[in-house]
């Protein structure tokens, strides 16, 4: 399972990163349980800060997909997972997708039934 | 004498040396870092060529000039003549590997590739690696054990040895140097073999774990290259270490059997050469080997690269990286390893080599 980071991306490294680890969780690579690697040692290979490691790990561990332990590498578990919050985030990004769809006269459920045959499309490649 | 120095020392260097950009990673060509897409630009097999041609003329004219103002004279003028020629090969090929990373990094600024590519930077986001296996310890324990016995042996004959004993001996065997008995001057070559044991662990160990960095094309390949070329070293390594202690502990064990029987003499010159067809034969192997492992990778076609490696490789040689965190990196020019000096660590590994290096020194 390899994790890949766009330079021409335009989200910061440490959410790429973030978002990378949630779709390895998505596929099923990454279990309840599993650990990842080390801070230092991914911040090696993939040839960035140890700051953007930390911080994507912090995120991810904020949002309840990992715990990170002291003197041991961070596991993945969502028992702590907060539903409440990340639903709150959604409604929150889904009013400003309603906003640019009408500001733009788009319809808001023709454009989103699109984009999800797009990346079900993309995920078919 | 002069015959059989300059077939140890000078020819595995010259041929080494002549196949060194066509071993090397392609994506590191005389110390420049070549973006993925472009490794098999006909250039830069051009250039790779050209060094070919230059070291196989301008470096033959060095060591035959060498041979043949050295052959006439004295045994101890050869040596240090020896010597003297190889600082001379040494700053030559230091001159032609400036003129080879000067042109390189001037075409590749010309070119314009660091514009061209999209920089992708790629993790194998994983803990273990299956492929790899365990490291071999099986290779530095045994070792380990032999020269416990060995200082074990030498504890006991301690009392019997004489109060002067030959420290060194010509290439006839017979002893030219002589010193007190002391600890220092009995367990010298154990001490040596402890520090180097523990040096070459160290190294191989480090090797084995540091962090793998994958190419943007070709990412499965290249993830089992690194896997393989770790425990590669960390085998090439370990089986330096076990033929080096074989070596100096005969060498050891029989120069001592001899003393006990009030006989000076140490004929090392068999197991020498035995010992030198040993280490340029495993050499030879991992040379092939690796490659083997290098030459796989191909142009994918697309523009995604790793991120340039230039601005971390001081002159093109010494890596400075804050952000890794290995000790032990590949060397940018060649093949092995070598240590990345934003490190403390490297800078302890430095100290630590010096010092067994020198160790001899404090006791004679």
């Amino acid at each position: 399972m390899f994790i890949r980071l766009y330079e021409e991306d335009e989200r910061d490294l440490y959410v790429q990163l973030t978002d990378e680890i949630i779709r390895l969780m998505a596929e099923g690579t990454l279990k309840d349980g599993d650990e990842l690697p080390s801070i230092r040692s991914l911040a090696s290979s993939l040839q960035v800060n140890v700051k953007t490691v930390q911080a994507s790990y912090q995120k991810l561990a904020d949002e309840g997909y990992i715990v990170q332990r002291k003197k041991a590498r961070a596991v993945v578990d969502r028992s702590h997972f907060d539903q409440a919050a990340w639903e709150a985030k959604w409604r929150r990004l889904l009013r400003q997708f309603q906003h640019e769809c009408r500001a733009t006269g788009q319809s808001e459920h023709d454009t989103l039934q699109r984009l999800q045959r797009d990346v079900q499309k993309e995920e078919n490649l | 004498m002069i015959d059989l120095l300059f077939f140890f020392t000078f020819i595995p260097i010259y041929i080494i040396q002549m196949a060194m950009p066509h071993i090397q990673r392609k994506t590191r060509v005389f110390g420049v870092s070549i973006p993925e897409p472009f490794i098999d630009d006909d250039q830069l097999r051009t250039f790779k060529w050209d060094y070919t041609k230059s070291v196989a003329v301008i470096q033959l004219i060095v060591i035959l000039a060498t041979f043949f103002i050295l052959r006439p004279l004295s045994e101890m003028a050869q040596s240090i003549g020896v010597m003297i020629g190889l600082t001379v090969y040494l700053i030559v090929s230091l001159l032609l590997y400036i003129r080879f990373y000067v042109r390189t990094k001037q075409y590749k600024e010309a070119q314009r590739w660091t514009t061209q590519v999209e920089v992708v930077r790629v993790s194998a986001f994983e803990t273990k690696f299956k492929e790899r296996g365990a490291f071999p310890h099986f290779l530095f324990i045994p070792p380990l054990l032999i020269t416990a016995v060995l200082i074990g042996w030498i504890i006991s004959i301690y009392p019997q040895l004489p109060e002067t004993i030959p420290t060194h001996w010509n290439i006839q065997g017979e002893p030219d140097a002589w010193s007190d008995k002391s600890i220092g001057s009995v367990f010298m070559l154990s001490f040596v073999l402890i520090g180097m044991q523990v040096m070459m662990y160290a190294i191989a160990y480090g090797i084995f774990n540091s962090a793998i960095q994958v190419k943007a094309q070709q990412s499965d390949m290249s993830l089992q290259r690194e896997l393989e070329v770790r425990k590669l070293n960390a085998s090439l390594l370990g089986f330096i270490n076990i033929i080096t202690v074989l070596f100096i502990g005969s060498l050891d064990v029989v120069s001592f059997w001899n003393i006990l029987r009030q006989d000076e003499t140490l004929g090392g010159a068999s197991s020498t050469i035995v010992y030198m067809v040993a280490i340029f034969g495993s050499l030879a192997y991992y040379m092939r080997r690796m490659y083997t492992l290098n030459a796989q990778f191909k142009e994918e076609g697309t523009p995604f690269s790793e991120p340039d490696q230039d601005k971390y490789w001081k002159g093109g040689l010494f890596y400075f990286n804050k952000d890794d965190h290995n000790v032990f990196v590949e060397k940018n020019v060649g093949v092995g390893w070598t240590i990345n000096f934003a490190r403390p660590a490297a800078w302890f590994f430095i100290l630590f080599i010096l010092f067994t290096s020198l160790l001899p020194l404090f006791f004679l």
